[in-house]
């Protein structure tokens, strides 16, 4: 291995290292533990209990994520955890007032 | 300089190789120049085997002429810009297929020749695994893509005016790359994304070489007859790096980096030669040997801005190769006077992608600026040696032209269609090479 590519290798395990520690810092598998009202979600809960639909999707889809148009939103965007219907509107873009088709599910 | 050489060195050089087994005892006697012959062998070797001209996998990402790793935002991201697969929502399954054609016109000590081949088979197939977030996105893909086509068909004839001989050269080549993808994309922000992806490259390549030559004006006539009949197996690895920023809702950033490239061929091949001498008893020498090479592809930097509105996606992007560092078995490509063979490259990707508001589908195009790697041509194939290799001017730079569409059935099925044209002519004093490929992709997508 020359010293080019045994820097290139360091500098890509640099980076692999960021990418895979750093998720926690964002990306969140579950609810977060609310350490004030020490609260933690009960895993049998479902997240329509407490939150809106637009919210949740929101925490997916932050407004300054790429638009589509409505034809192409369910099949890029619509999450498949997702059990009833919970997508913005036709007419709004992604992380704004969602319409909520079946808020019972979840 | 070659002009200044013995009057039928050819001559020489392969009755030296039918009788001693040149490959081998020269190397001992002779280690350095041995050694810079073995050399050009491989940079020959590397671009026969395509390893300088990657191609874009994924009929939507190559409809935009591989500006990809800003826009991408499927299962392809894996292969351009892994960051993109963190826009995954759903469990996306892909299944590709291509279809290319090649036509080459070869023009030897003003001999033109035209060649046409054709191949096709399956190029990617993959899935990516959206995790359940409440926050974020972490997606994990795997795909199995063809990076690299080593089908070639060369063919030459003319008088070899510099060697005094009537040549007649044939490559017949068939093999690829298959390239086993794992990665990963997450967000680190609302705003950001990024991805890690690595990949292990196996395949194999069958080559046929075939060549004849007389000596003018011998006497007596002496013909030559070499067939070399060769197999290697190809095993690489390598990783990719890279990330995808919102500066604005509708402005996109994107940076890719993929690591060097190591490559290993082995295998083998058979030579045979008869020696044709008028009036006389045919000389036969049939030489087997081992063949194994370590290639070092360079790294890649791919920087790239898109304007996403809803309706239309335009992305510009700019990739820098420096493809000086290329090596084989661990040296530098280097031409006689030491003047290194392959140059710094920066590719210029422009792609677009409009969706029809009333109607499920998708119109794209694209056009790519590839400047060939290396500008040096060997005007000798039969013997491959250094003597051969020449600075080429480039005619025509390799140019992409793109396009393509994409259907939406259902709210889960895509199917994406692509249609891409490369061209690029070199030429040197004595030999022109100017190429032409079609190729066609079909890859459908079904989201569960």
């Amino acid at each position: 291995m020359t010293s080019a590519s045994r820097r290139y290798a360091r500098w890509f395990a640099v980076g692999t290292l960021l990418c895979v520690l750093t998720p926690a810092c964002y990306t969140l598998f579950d609810h977060p533990r609310l350490a004030q009202f020490d609260y933690e979600r009960p895993r049998d809960k479902r997240c329509t209990k407490c939150h809106a639909p637009e919210q949740l999707w929101a925490l997916l889809h932050p407004e300054r994520r790429a638009t589509r148009t409505e034809t192409w939103r369910d099949y890029y965007d619509y999450p498949w955890w997702f059990d009833g219907r919970v997508g913005p509107s036709d007419t709004t873009r992604a992380g704004q007032v969602p319409e909520v088709e079946d808020a019972s599910a979840r | 300089m070659r002009a200044e050489r013995s009057a039928c060195p050819r001559r020489a050089r392969y009755r030296f190789r039918a009788h001693v087994l040149a490959v081998v005892l020269a190397a001992s006697a002779l280690p350095s120049l041995e050694a810079r012959a073995q050399h050009t062998v491989r940079f020959i070797e590397l671009e026969d085997l395509g390893l300088t001209s990657p191609i874009a996998c994924g009929a939507r990402a190559a409809a935009m002429a591989g500006a990809y790793a800003v826009v991408g935002d499927d299962l392809s991201s894996l292969l351009y810009n892994p960051a993109g697969l963190a826009r995954v929502k759903r469990v996306d399954v892909e299944l590709g297929l291509y279809s290319e054609r090649h036509e080459a016109d070869l023009t030897f000590y003003g001999e033109p020749r035209g060649i046409d081949s054709r191949a096709g088979s399956i190029e990617l197939a993959g899935v990516a695994f959206p995790f359940p977030v409440y926050r974020g996105s972490l997606v994990l893909a795997a795909a199995v893509s063809r990076p690299y086509s080593a089908n070639v068909d060369l063919h030459y004839r003319g008088p070899n005016e510099v060697e005094g001989t009537l040549d007649d050269f044939l490559l017949q080549q068939s093999g690829s790359l298959l390239a086993y993808n794992v990665g990963l994309g997450v967000d680190l922000s609302a705003a950001f994304s990024g991805g890690v992806s690595a990949f292990v490259l196996d395949g194999g390549v069958q080559s046929l070489k075939q060549s004849d030559f007389r000596v003018v004006g011998a006497q007596p006539a002496l013909e030559v007859f070499v067939t070399e009949d060769g197999s290697l197996d190809l095993r690489g690895f390598g990783a990719r790096l890279g990330g995808q920023f919102f500066v604005h809702r509708l402005v996109l950033v994107g940076v890719a980096y993929t690591s060097p490239t190591w490559i290993e061929a082995r295998g083998e091949r058979l030579i045979e030669v008869v020696e044709h001498v008028e009036n006389s008893i045919d000389r036969f020498t049939q030489i087997y040997e081992p063949v194994s090479a370590t290639y070092l592809l360079p790294s890649r930097l791919d920087f790239g801005v898109a304007l996403t509105l809803p309706w239309l996606s335009v992305a510009g992007e700019m990739a820098y190769t420096n493809w000086m560092e290329a090596a084989a078995d661990q040296r530098r490509f280097r031409a006689p006077n030491l003047e290194t063979i392959f140059r710094e490259v920066f590719d210029v990707r422009v792609g677009a992608e409009a969706t029809l508001p009333w109607a499920p589908l998708r119109l794209r195009g694209g056009y790519a600026h590839r400047p060939y790697p290396t500008t040096f041509l060997q005007e000798d194939r039969i013997t491959n040696d250094i003597d051969g290799l020449v600075k080429a001017r480039v005619d025509n730079e390799r140019h992409d032209w793109a396009g393509g569409l994409g259907l939406l059935v259902g709210r889960v099925l895509t199917v994406d269609a692509a249609a891409t044209l490369t061209s690029g002519a070199r030429s040197a004093e004595h030999v022109t090479d100017r190429r032409e490929s079609w190729r066609y992709l079909l890859t459908a997508a079904y989201r569960f």
